[in-house]
């Protein structure tokens, strides 16, 4: 049986397409009209409102907290002032991706962490021996993501006792709307100018309906997972389960991702003498670097379109994100596989996060992306380039 | 500043063995103690007035006799004592029947509960030490790895397995089989008498919160059994002087190679960077350098105590954290005015005298102990060191070490900081030694309980586990102390231990350490 | 001259059928022996009361191996396995854990107690896969022999030692604790909830004389979780129209390859001519002649009772009798006149097609081990149930039910009386003691069969009642089942074999023995003679 979230009561009305996914538990709508587009039009036109309260939510407390968060994640938390998110995975001792997510630091000795997927008791285990209290407060928290180039001026009206409009990009305030006290993040999952609201459950109807009033005259739409799969595969930015398998879950030794194979070898910062869960494979891995990447494609689409008219059909890919895996090749090999791809309405482009070898993943670089038109399959050119693939410059400014 | 090579915390026998064998191959070796004595669990201390014992082990037979020369030892004017009574078990009524180290005696003793038992006796002495020396090819080599080996580890697993072979492909099959067995089913195979059966089977519950069904208790059988000639029950020992006479001979062995030992010495904890242990710091502010640090104390102070959990990765913390660590061994010291009144006791009491009727008996004590109670009929067994040299009291004084199983750390209605349970146990054991050894509670002149929780704040001993971690069929060889880690070195690059937490595992047996320090010469 | 036959199977239970399946399959003249006027042995539908049909022994499949399954073309002769959805432990305080195959309704259920359990609970599962799929490579080769030193012994070893040391380092070590631990321990690693170390440890008592806190029980939980995929429950199932089922299923795919089955045929003893077999003597004095003989039983009645002690080794007589049996369980089956209704979660519900396991503490399971240690029923017993009717209506009269109660301990020695004095007062501690969590439960019994260890022995002729054929503890496994050097299903008698669970890999509806067992006749018949266990050809 499917929970609801603590929004349901206005998702619900709103969910005319009645479709429902399971995240976490919790029934989520994947789009709210029959399509996504014009809530995917949204996020980069108007304002998008997501339910993001299934994500896992922790808060670590105590004098050792800041020691104990930046043990566990790969970057480096001591670093992070009060009032700055960091966006970091966390790895196993093997140096192989657990989880990824965000850290608010609220205050000196008091976090917040954001996640997938539960970890309470691998959080409480790195915390052995500290002085620190780590606690589940998912059902503590609801979260909505308000993004897109509006949404500024939208919490603008509705926050109080916070200046949203100089919140920079990561940075955190707490604040109002109307009654209810909220956390503010500048943070969100579209690559766009965003912000998530993190607010006690029993206010989050009022909190809803605030933001409802006010983006009304703002282009504000409520939008589900598919839209956000669109945009955030435009972002480069990945998914859990799709782009990579968590250590914990993955059967096999060869399904595991590090930080560095997955793109996200900038979040690994050592720093001298510090010590995180995986720090030591994480050394080793940077000085021998492993064969496999991750690179973002561009594949040709005059030639996705070519193959399509050969047979009659226009280009029938243009529909949903894609998470199916699809091999690459290189010079009649296989180099690779793309983990997700879409076309991307905003740039007309077909795009895909992939896990390509080393040798492949240079910026520029051609391979070749299998494409299945009519049953048969095909193979069309695609260009290795640098994520992500759209950047506004708002999404920071 | 002064640099060592090694600074050993803890002066338990095995790490004086550790010392000892390091400084003879010119190894500069401190040792450094907390507490006034060396010895740890087998020190010599003033318990009561001029009267000097080992607070909790009683028994050196399983100490390796090669390491007595490895050592040097020998010319510290250690010497062992076997009394011709190894055990004499108490059957109630004022009856006792005794295991003797001659086997006709023995044989003789067992007929009175049966013939068929006393007949195969002398076969059972010699499956018992064959076992012995089968598993002890295993013990008294470092634990095989069963990863990443290299060609001369691999070459080096031949060895032993060549060795057994040599014993005949059936011993080492049986052994296979027996391994596994609890006491009571191995002992049902051979023999029929409950009161033999409840005697032998005690050798099973040491180390072990577990009364005799529990599988494992065969391995703990033989395990007992490996320190040289068993006479069918256990390797016993002991040093003339008390069991801090071992102690003392080893420190002095590692004294005359040069190394220091300095008791009274607490270590604050382990000094490590860049992952690795580069010296100790002492509880008085002191920081005393060293190429690689030996912990005798048991894995868990060892990690979480000295290094740090936080200093450890969360899935070795995980390991170390799920040790299992039961105390359930207390231990009481009894000042006496005479022998207990028991014919020949002077000859009988000699060994270990044993309140184990049957194996029901040992179970139901056992059965207390999962709950979380003091067994309401204990298990006793009590050793008289004043047997094997008078000049440990005054003269017409004796001593008992009586250990008393089973009385767990973890107390479910109650707290050993509270007197009420030391108190109660006192009684039980007095009423149990009305019932088997009448006439005792009329010779106390004074007493002292060593609970669990004495043993771990006196000595150290997490949760007052004297084998530094159960001898569970799953904590011994390359499981010991943790999986992936048996080869005494640590996640702490140059922190090594050595203690009985390691392989092969507890008791005085010096195994451990001497493995340890070759180890370390390795480099 | 008589009718020669190539093999005689002696007891039609599921492994003598299976093992007489294969041998009919590969053109051989087969005929099982079965004493019983029924095929099945322990696995076995009956219509005790009319209307209702018990599975009277084993009740749930989880272990039968799908390569049988699929070999035999067992669906086509009638064998449907229906999952069994959940498993519901009610506590006394109406209180409960639910677990079923929607991971994040058992998450929460789990996150009520301890929310660190719900997440190593997916560890937990992950961990047992990863065992389980390491220890069935076990399930599917004989066992090699370490003792001798023949080719293909040898070889065994080897590939035994390059798949295990082929694990893991992490599984290996784990794989290490299961086999040596306590059920409880091993839990205790994972969880802090008492009552979910409880009901998983439920599965290492099953079938054995050893408490949760005893040594060995780690390894039982293990065998009960070869059924399981990837942590899901699902794999347990329940054969549409009772245990009974699977064994009429078999018998039919082994009459079909031309197998004989002749059922009220007990026999009396294995006939044994210069240390070779060459038939058997039935208890009405026929004697069938055969160039091989199978005895599906258990060992002590395939080595003491069927052949002379004098056709053997001493040292097998010594194996035999101290290889252990101790019948713990018993089973209450019930009719009953409408669903039961638990204080947990009331009314009708899917939970009523899953597994309700009477397990509510640690404490509770060891103190039941305690009554038995010393010669008693459990006071308050484990008691594992199922309602058959709920996932197969044809196994009760509409909207009435069936009940099938697997009861632990119930010891098969004594300490006072006989099982047949206290028959009836351990169903009533059956009865009080599931009364508590179904308190409608005396009000809809319509009728109560209760089934005893001896009931079992004497029923089935599994010695002391155990249905393992013998205790799963290391010592009585793999190349040491029954006895070391005799675990290639061979025995000391030249041509007389052994097929059933008393063999690796031991007991439950598996098959595994009996088919495994066929290979290794099959090849011996093929070389041209029965042969016994030393000098036998090793390995594979």
């Amino acid at each position: 049986m499917l929970l609801d979230t603590p929004f349901h009561p206005r998702t619900a009305p709103l969910c005319h397409s009645r479709r429902w996914r399971n995240w976490s538990g919790y029934a989520s709508a994947l789009t709210y009209e029959p399509g996504h587009e014009y809530e995917y039009y949204a996020v980069r036109s108007g304002a998008a409102l997501f339910d993001v309260s299934p994500l896992r939510k922790y808060e670590v407390t105590g004098v050792d907290a800041a020691t104990l968060v930046d043990r566990v994640v790969t970057r480096d938390a001591l670093d992070c002032p009060d009032g700055r998110v960091l966006y970091t995975p966390w790895c196993d001792e093997a140096g192989k991706m657990i989880d990824d997510g965000t850290v608010q630091r609220l205050s000196t000795d008091r976090f917040r962490i954001t996640a997938a997927d539960p970890c309470l008791r691998w959080f409480q285990d790195c915390a052995l021996g500290m002085d620190v209290v780590v606690r589940d407060i998912t059902l503590d928290l609801a979260a909505l993501a308000l993004q897109g180039p509006t949404s500024r001026e939208i919490l603008a009206r509705v926050v109080t006792g916070a200046d949203v409009g100089a919140l920079p990009f990561f940075a955190l305030a707490e604040g109002r709307i109307g009654a209810a006290p909220v956390t503010i993040t500048r943070t969100g999952y579209t690559g766009d100018l965003g912000y998530e609201i993190w607010v006690g459950p029993e206010h989050a109807l009022a909190v809803w309906d605030a933001l409802a009033e006010v983006g009304r005259g703002h282009g504000l739409a409520p939008a589900g997972l598919d839209a956000l799969d669109v945009a955030r595969i435009e972002a480069g930015l990945l998914l859990k389960d799709v782009d990579y398998v968590s250590s914990w879950a993955a059967l096999i030794e060869s399904r595991k991702s590090s930080p560095y194979e997955a793109g996200l070898g900038w979040a690994v910062q050592p720093r001298p003498g510090r010590e995180f869960v995986g720090s030591r494979a994480l050394a080793w891995e940077a000085a021998t670097p492993s064969e496999w990447a991750f690179a973002g494609l561009e594949v040709d689409w005059p030639h996705i379109e070519k193959r399509f008219a050969a047979v009659g059909l226009p280009p029938l890919v243009a529909g949903r994100a894609s998470r199916a895996a699809v091999p690459i090749h290189a010079g009649g090999k296989q180099v690779g596989y793309v983990t997700s791809s879409t076309f991307s309405p905003i740039l007309k482009k077909y795009i895909a996060l992939a896990t390509i070898r080393r040798d492949f993943a240079r910026p520029g670089r051609r391979v070749e992306f299998e494409l299945t038109v009519e049953f048969v399959r095909h193979t069309v050119p695609a260009r290795v380039v640098k994520t992500p693939f759209f950047d506004p410059a708002r999404k920071r400014g | 500043m002064k640099t060592y090579d090694a600074v050993v915390v803890g002066a338990g026998h095995n790490g004086l063995v550790a010392a000892a064998l390091l400084a003879r191959k010119g190894r500069r070796v401190l040792v450094v103690e907390r507490r006034g004595v060396v010895g740890g669990a087998a020190a010599s201390e003033e318990i009561f007035p001029g009267c000097r014992v080992s607070l909790a082990a009683q028994d050196a037979g399983l100490f390796r006799r090669d390491v007595v020369a490895e050592a040097g030892i020998d010319s510290h004017g250690l010497e062992w004592v076997e009394p011709a009574a190894l055990a004499t078990s108490l059957i109630g009524g004022g009856e006792a029947m005794t295991i003797w180290r001659h086997p006709a005696i023995t044989r003789h003793e067992i007929a009175y509960y049966s013939n068929e038992d006393a007949s195969r006796y002398a076969e059972w002495v010699d499956y018992l030490d064959s076992m012995a020396r089968a598993l002890r090819i295993v013990l008294d080599r470092p634990a095989p790895p069963l990863h990443d080996l290299t060609k001369r580890e691999r070459i080096r697993l031949l060895r032993p397995m060549a060795q057994a072979a040599r014993l005949g492909k059936r011993s080492v099959v049986e052994l296979l089989h027996v391994l596994s067995l609890p006491a009571r089913d191995l002992l049902d195979d051979w023999f029929t008498s409950d009161e033999l059966k409840g005697m032998l089977g005690t050798t099973a519950l040491l180390g072990a919160s577990q009364g005799p069904s529990a599988m494992g208790g065969a391995f703990r059988m033989l395990y007992h059994a490996t320190g040289g000639p068993a006479h069918g029950f256990r390797s016993s020992a002991f040093p003339k002087g008390g069991l801090g006479k071992l102690s003392d001979a080893l420190a002095a062995a590692a004294q005359v190679h040069g190394a220091e030992i300095r008791t009274g010495t607490e270590v604050e904890r382990i000094l490590v960077e860049d992952g690795a242990a580069t010296g100790v710091l002492l509880a008085r502010g002191e920081e005393v350098q060293a190429r690689c640090v030996v912990s005798n104390l048991d894995p868990r102070r060892t990690f979480f105590d000295l290094v740090g959990a936080p200093r450890l990765g969360p899935e070795f913390n995980r390991k170390v954290a799920n040790i299992r660590m039961r105390g359930t061994t207390a231990t009481l010291h009894l000042l006496l005015d005479g022998l207990p009144p028991l014919p020949d006791a002077a000859e009988r009491l000699a060994g270990h005298t044993l309140v184990a009727p049957t194996l029901d008996y040992l179970e139901r004590a056992g059965d207390d102990a999962k709950y979380g109670r003091c067994s309401a009929r204990p298990h006793l067994d009590m050793v008289i060191p004043t047997l094997h040299d008078p000049n440990l009291a005054p003269p017409g004084r004796h001593l008992a070490s009586i250990q008393i199983r089973y009385a767990p750390y973890h107390l479910r209605a109650a707290s050993w900081k509270d007197p009420a349970p030391s108190d109660a146990l006192f009684s039980t054991v007095l009423e149990v030694l009305d019932e088997f050894l009448p006439g005792t509670r009329k010779r106390i002149l004074d007493h002292r309980l060593l609970t669990p929780l004495d043993l771990e704040t006196e000595l150290g001993l997490t949760h007052g586990d004297e084998y530094h971690g159960q001898m569970g069929l799953d904590q011994l060889l390359f499981m010991r102390p943790v999986a992936g880690w048996a080869g005494y070195r640590t996640p702490v690059g140059r922190l090594f231990l050595c203690g009985s937490g390691t392989h092969p595992g507890g008791g005085v047996s010096g195994a451990p350490g001497r493995l340890a320090a070759r180890e370390i010469l390795r480099g | 001259m008589a009718k020669q036959y190539d093999v005689i199977v002696i007891g039609g239970g599921h492994n003598g059928l299976v093992h007489a399946a294969y041998l009919a399959r590969a053109g051989l003249d087969v005929c099982v022996l079965e004493a019983r006027p029924l095929v099945g042995g322990a696995t076995v539908t009956e219509e005790i009361f009319p209307g209702f049909k018990y599975s009277v022994f084993s009740y749930v499949v989880s272990l039968m191996r799908p390569d049988i399954i699929r070999e035999l073309d067992l669906p086509r002769h009638g064998l449907a396995i229906l999952p069994l959805e959940s498993t519901l432990t009610p506590l006394p305080d109406g209180d409960r854990i639910y677990r079923d195959a929607d991971h994040h309704r058992t998450w929460r259920d789990i996150a009520r107690f301890s929310i660190r359990d719900a997440e190593a609970y997916d560890d937990y599962g992950r961990s047992l896969f990863f065992m389980a799929r390491a220890v069935k490579y076990l399930l599917d080769i004989v066992p090699p022999d370490p003792a001798r030193l023949s080719p293909g012994d040898i070889s065994g070893m080897l590939r035994l030692g390059r798949h295990f040391l082929g694990l893991e380092p992490d599984q290996l070590h784990l794989l290490v604790k299961l086999m040596t631990m306590s059920a409880a321990d091993f839990l205790e690693e994972w969880f802090e909830t008492d009552v979910l170390k409880a009901t998983l440890s439920a599965s290492g008592i099953i079938g054995t004389f050893l408490g949760p806190r005893s040594p060995g029980t780690a390894y039982v939980l293990l065998h009960h979780y070869m059924g399981e995929i990837d942590g899901h429950f699902r794999a347990w199932g329940f054969a549409k129209g009772g245990t009974g089922a699977v064994a009429q299923a078999i018998a039919s795919a082994a009459r079909e390859a031309g197998a004989e089955i002749r059922t009220d045929a007990p026999v009396a003893r294995v006939m044994v001519k210069n240390g070779r077999v060459n038939g058997v003597a039935l208890a009405n004095g026929d004697e069938l002649r055969a160039r091989a003989v199978s005895s599906s039983l258990d060992p002590r009645r395939t080595f003491l009772d069927l052949v002379d002690e004098n056709e053997l080794p001493d040292e097998v007589l010594k194996g035999v009798r101290s290889y252990r049996f101790r019948g713990s369980s018993g089973k209450v089956n019930l009719a009953l006149d409408a669903a039961p209704d638990l204080t947990c979660m009331p009314g009708h519900g899917p939970h009523l097609r899953g597994a309700v396991s009477i397990s509510p503490s640690i404490d509770y399971l060891e103190r039941a081990y305690d009554d038995a240690k010393y010669g008693d029923f459990s006071r308050e017993p484990y008691i594992d149930i199922v309602i058959p009717s709920a996932i197969d209506p044809a196994m009760a009269p509409p909207g009435k039910h069936v009940m099938s109660c697997f009861v632990q301990y119930a010891p098969y020695e004594l300490r006072e009386g006989t099982w047949d004095e206290k028959r009836e007062a351990f169903g009533d501690t059956v009865i009080d003691t599931l009364a508590k969590y179904i308190p409608n439960l005396r009000d809809i019994i319509l009728h109560r069969q209760v089934v005893t260890p001896l009931d079992i022995e004497r029923t089935t002729g599994l010695s002391q009642g155990n249905i393992f054929q013998g205790e799963l503890t290391p010592s009585q496994l793999f190349f040491l089942r029954p006895v070391a050097g005799y675990a290639k299903y061979r025995t000391p008698v030249r041509g007389y074999y052994q097929c059933g669970s008393g063999t690796h890999p031991g007991g439950g509806i598996m098959g595994a023995p009996g088919k495994l067992a066929a290979g290794v006749v099959m090849g011996d018949l093929r070389r041209g003679r029965g042969r016994s266990g030393p000098g036998g050809r090793g390995g594979r």
